[in-house]
C-alpha cells in the first residue's frame, strides 16, 4: 500500500483533510503495531480453535452416552456445523 | 367701464429664488428646497423674511436624520432596523450567522446558532494507514458523540488510539475495556466476551473483510477527553461484517491518562483506512 506510511490529518484548520509522512517513530510503531496485531490473530484464532474442538469433543461425548443431538444442544447450547 | 383689480387668481410658480426679480403677492419660489409664497411685493428681500414671504413646504432631510433607506443601506447584504434615534444599518455578518436579537431596548446582531449538540467534524477517510481527527475535542464540550463508518483495504482490523493536545498518537499501555460480541453465522449463533488490560490500543472488532459488502460502524459516546486530570471514558456500539458472518460487540473502554486528548484516530492493523470511511463527531453540552 503506497500510503501505509502516511496519516491522513484532518482538523479544523484543514477540515478536507491533508496527507501527512509518518515521522520515524510512527513507522517504527507501525511496525510494531502490525506484529501485534498479527500475534493476537493468531492468538484469536488458536483460542476460536481449541474452543470449537472441545465443544465438538465434548458434544460427541454426550452423543457416546446415549443423548440425541437436540438433548445435547438443550444442554450446552451447541450445535454442531453444518456442512456446505 | 370700472376696472377692479384683482391681483393673482392662483399661484404663480417663479422657480428658484433670484434676488434680481421683482416679485409680487402670490408669486411661489423655490430657495434651499422649500417652498415660500410672496405675501408683500419686494425685490432682493430673501424668501426667509417673513415680512415679504411665508413657507409654503419644508425641505425634506434628505436622509440626514436617518429616515432614508437609500441613504441607510449602502452595502449587499446590509438590512436596516431601527436603533434609538432611526434608522440603522446593521452591515453583513459572518456566512453561517443568524440574526439575533438581543431584547427590547437594544440593537439587534449577528449570531452564530449555538446549540447543545454540535457537529465539530466530518472527515473522510484518505486511503492512509491511520485517519486521525486532530482538535475535535475542545473546552466548549464535555462530552461527545462519535459515528464511524470504517473500512480497510485489507482483511485487517480497524483500532482506536487517543492523541494529546499536540495531536500526538498516544501508545502507552493506558488503555482498558471490556467487551461482549454475539455473532451469527451461516450455521450457528456464538458469542463471548474479550477485552483488554493496559494495552495499548482499543480493539473493538474482529477481521474486517475488504469485499465491497465488508463493513464496521461503531457508535462511540466518549466522556470527558479533553478534560485534563480526569480519564476519558468511552460506550461504544460496534456492528460489523466480515464476509460470513454479523458480529455485535458492545464495548466500555477507559483510557486511563489525565492528559488532556485534542482528537483521536483510527488506523489499521495492515494495510490503509479507506477513503469510503466515514467519521461524524458531534459535541454535546
Amino acid at each position: 500500500m503506497s500510503n501505509e506510511n502516511k496519516i491522513f490529518r484532518v482538523s479544523p484548520e484543514n477540515p478536507n483533510g491533508i496527507l501527512v509522512d509518518m515521522t520515524a517513530e510512527e513507522i517504527a510503531q507501525r511496525e510494531t503495531d502490525k506484529a501485534n496485531a498479527l500475534a493476537e490473530q493468531q492468538a484469536i484464532e488458536t483460542a476460536k480453535q481449541a474452543k470449537e474442538t472441545a465443544q465438538a469433543s465434548g458434544n460427541q461425548k454426550l452423543l457416546d452416552l446415549g443423548l440425541t443431538q437436540a438433548e445435547a444442544t438443550a444442554l450446552t447450547g451447541y450445535t454442531p456445523p453444518v456442512a456446505e | 367701464m370700472a376696472t377692479i383689480n384683482l391681483g393673482s387668481i392662483k399661484f404663480k410658480w417663479k422657480g428658484t429664488y433670484n434676488g434680481a426679480t421683482a416679485y409680487t403677492v402670490d408669486d411661489v419660489v423655490e430657495y434651499n428646497g422649500s417652498s415660500y409664497i410672496c405675501i408683500l411685493a419686494s425685490t432682493g428681500n430673501l424668501p426667509t423674511d417673513t415680512t415679504y414671504f411665508e413657507q409654503m413646504s419644508s425641505a425634506g432631510t434628505n436622509g440626514t436624520d436617518g429616515t432614508d433607506l437609500g441613504t441607510t443601506l449602502t452595502t449587499q447584504g446590509d438590512i436596516v432596523y431601527r436603533d434609538s434615534s432611526g434608522l440603522a444599518r446593521l452591515g453583513a455578518g459572518t456566512s453561517g450567522q443568524v440574526l439575533q436579537t438581543n431584547g427590547t431596548g437594544a440593537n439587534p446582531s449577528w449570531g452564530t446558532v449555538s446549540s447543545d449538540m454540535v457537529k465539530v467534524a466530518d472527515v473522510d477517510g484518505g486511503d492512509t494507514n491511520a485517519l486521525a481527527i486532530d482538535s475535535c475535542f475542545s473546552s466548549t464540550y464535555e462530552n461527545y458523540l462519535i459515528y464511524a463508518n470504517i473500512h480497510t483495504s485489507a482483511t485487517a482490523v480497524a483500532k482506536i488510539r487517543m492523541q494529546d493536545a499536540s495531536n500526538t498518537e498516544q501508545t502507552s499501555s493506558v488503555y482498558f475495556y471490556s467487551q461482549y460480541m454475539t455473532q451469527q453465522y451461516n450455521g450457528g449463533t456464538s458469542a463471548g466476551a474479550a477485552g483488554a488490560w493496559a494495552g495499548d490500543n482499543i480493539s473493538v472488532q474482529e477481521v474486517i473483510d475488504p469485499a465491497t459488502e465488508g463493513y464496521a460502524q461503531y457508535i462511540i459516546h466518549m466522556s470527558r477527553p479533553f478534560v485534563s486530570g480526569k480519564y476519558t471514558v468511552m460506550d461504544i456500539s460496534y456492528f460489523g461484517y466480515d464476509g460470513s458472518g454479523f458480529r455485535r460487540v458492545v464495548n466500555g473502554s477507559s483510557f486511563r491518562s489525565t492528559i488532556s486528548c485534542a482528537g483521536f484516530r483510527f488506523y489499521a492493523s495492515t494495510g490503509n483506512i479507506t477513503s469510503n470511511s466515514n467519521v461524524k463527531v458531534y459535541g454535546l453540552k
